[in-house]
């Protein structure tokens, strides 16, 4: 802040965020995206799910999604006008369905279930790994499509960040750039100082210095 | 995968990303695009926050720090004699787009006409469209410098729902006047129609004109939702502090959205803004009179290059005509860009018949404005030339 960083932040998350973050979602068995447009920075993890739905969704009122419950976000998805199907209802299959959602911890044949749905049904499949983004660990990460799956998450197990409220979304650059619209027309950019201090402890975690 | 065509605000939205994108990767760029004051934010603003910070890095409640909500609250009070009770009526924002947002979330039911000024902002057509709201162009205003009348409102009332108003406005840096301001609230009360008051450049009017709050109107204040940040008057954009005074169940349903779609903003931006209104207020006055200075050699420069541009009462944001140039606003623009390298955002990225038009944003020293006049001359000296030279070929 003391070097000015005090105003809007480049729209989708500061560049060295956004790599660092693909790097380390690569390093823990995820999907393994090389352009930064594969990142969106968002306030939380909430954030990241309500404009991925609003990029992802046909018109208001669709039926979308096929996802496992317990889901702890069921009112996101119908404040963005999206009506949350579960796997146990004989309409999972539908050819309304817009898009797969499943919570990172869910059992592997959850996991399994879902990802054929998605790849089936040529479907967007959202992985929501919460507060699980924790680089230098070995989560074991779930199944995952390279075309299809966008990780949605926070940086809360960063020492010292969940004050700061970030969150971020990656997968496929065709997606995101349809969801970085929606994040843009909901908050423009996430705090300044919230992304540089979730640089700063990625640096401080996994090292690297500072980039040009 | 299944893809939907964007929308015309999704659109809108991203032809602006995609230029600043260009920007981005490019040398020596003027940018006169963003809407970003480029001035410092004023350092006792910073200091407050990172010292509050380190004392207390907390989570703050959804609807945003209760200290930060009774400045606002004293604000109102102080300066437009608006009462607002800072536990029900206040929700702190990521800056006044998410409150925007959210409000049309709360507010509009599906099928609800919304009238909306035109030219505007991308942005409020994306939140209408994803609230399933029908948005109802206002006339443009543009023989009385875009400042809408409570004529070009009764004119659209008839099955709207909401009214929403920027005073002053971006992208045409119209100011409404007091007296029209009454009247445009008079004439929404009369049909009943709920007002979504965005005054995130109340702290930039210039000549020492008041902006008059729709909240302050008579018989307004119970359906009102005033819009309005730090971001602008303080020049501290990064900090994503926006908010939304209005009735209390309107904020209630606001507050509940904010804590599914968001949670509560960040503490340390939230120190930074109350800091902005409980430090000294010189730094705000020295941001206007700078912005006030750029506008007069802004439109000095314009006039100079023959370029028909609006006199903006507020914002740092200019309105030129450039129809006469016969270059659609994109191609303007993009060709700005790529051959001169100065940066502004085409009309048609705030509405599909401004073509004609770019926005044009004051931001950089005298020098850099200077310049970016020189490079603008420069690139319309081409064009106008290639033109009469195709015409006597």
């Amino acid at each position: 802040m003391l070097g000015g960083e005090t105003h809007y932040t480049t729209r989708p998350g500061l560049p060295e965020l956004r790599r660092r973050l693909l790097g380390e979602i690569a390093q823990m068995g995820g999907p393994c995206h090389e352009s930064v447009d594969s990142a969106l920075i968002t306030t939380g993890e909430s954030e990241a799910l309500f404009v991925a739905l609003l990029g992802l969704r046909p018109q208001p009122g669709s039926a979308a999604g096929a996802y496992v419950g317990p889901c702890r976000y069921e009112n996101i998805f119908r404040i963005a006008g999206l009506v949350p199907k579960h796997l146990r209802e004989p309409a999972t299959e539908g050819r309304d369905t817009r898009l797969v959602f499943r919570e990172f911890e869910s059992d592997p044949a959850a996991h399994e279930i879902l990802i054929t749905l998605s790849l089936r049904h040529d479907l967007p499949d959202v992985l929501f790994m919460g507060d699980k983004f924790a680089p230098g660990s070995s989560v074991g990460f779930p199944p995952c499509s390279i075309e299809r799956t966008l990780i949605l998450g926070n940086f809360d197990a960063l020492p010292g960040l969940s004050a700061f409220r970030i969150g971020f979304l990656a997968g496929p650059d065709a997606l995101v750039r349809r969801i970085r619209v929606w994040k843009q027309a909901l908050s423009i950019c996430s705090a300044a100082s919230s992304q540089r201090a979730a640089v700063h402890a990625l640096r401080t975690l996994v090292g690297g210095g500072e980039e040009a | 995968m299944k893809e939907r065509a964007a929308s015309p605000g999704e659109k809108a939205t991203q032809s602006r990303s995609n230029l600043m994108q260009l920007a981005a990767t490019m040398e020596d760029v003027i940018s006169f695009g963003a809407g970003d004051p480029d001035l410092p934010t004023p350092p006792h603003i910073i200091g407050e926050a990172m010292r509050r910070f380190a004392l207390d890095p907390c989570i703050t409640p959804a609807q945003g720090l209760p200290e930060l909500r009774r400045a606002l609250a004293e604000r109102y009070r102080q300066r437009k004699r608006l009462l607002f009770d800072p536990a029900s009526e206040i929700v702190i924002t990521n800056g006044a787009q998410e409150a925007l947002f959210l409000t049309m979330m709360a507010l509009v039911n599906p099928g609800d006409g919304v009238l909306v000024q035109d030219p505007r902002y991308s942005s409020y057509d994306q939140a209408i469209e994803a609230a399933g709201g029908r948005i109802v162009e206002l006339p443009d205003a543009r023989r009385r410098g875009f400042e809408l009348n409570s004529e070009d409102v009764r004119r659209c009332a008839t099955g709207a729902r909401i009214l929403v108003l920027i005073n002053p406005n971006n992208p045409t840096g119209a100011l409404i006047r007091a007296d029209g301001v009454s009247g445009i609230a008079a004439a929404a009360r009369e049909a009943g129609i709920i007002v979504v008051s965005d005054e995130v450049y109340e702290g930039l009017v210039y000549d020492e004109l008041p902006c008059r709050s729709v909240a302050q109107c008579d018989g307004m204040r119970e359906r009102t939702a005033t819009v309005s940040s730090f971001s602008k008057t303080w020049a501290m954009t990064g900090f994503r502090v926006g908010y939304l005074a209005g009735p209390a169940p309107l904020i209630g349903a606001v507050t509940r959205l904010k804590q599914a779609v968001s949670g509560a903003c960040p503490a340390l931006p939230q120190y930074a803004a109350l800091a902005a209104l409980t430090g000294p207020q010189e730094p705000a006055r020295e941001i206007l009179a700078t912005f006030e200075r750029r506008r007069s050699m802004m439109m000095q420069g314009l006039d100079a290059l023959g370029i028909p541009h609006s006199a903006p009462g507020g914002t740092f944001f200019i309105w030129a005509d450039i129809s006469g140039f016969g270059v659609a606003a994109e191609e303007f623009c993009h060709r700005l860009l790529m051959e001169h390298r100065v940066l502004l955002f085409p009309g048609s990225s705030f509405g599909s018949k401004w073509q004609g038009f770019v926005r044009i944003s004051m931001l950089g020293s005298d020098a850099r404005i200077a310049a970016g006049l020189a490079r603008l001359g420069d690139f319309i000296h081409s064009i106008t030339s290639n033109q009469s030279g195709g015409r006597t070929s």
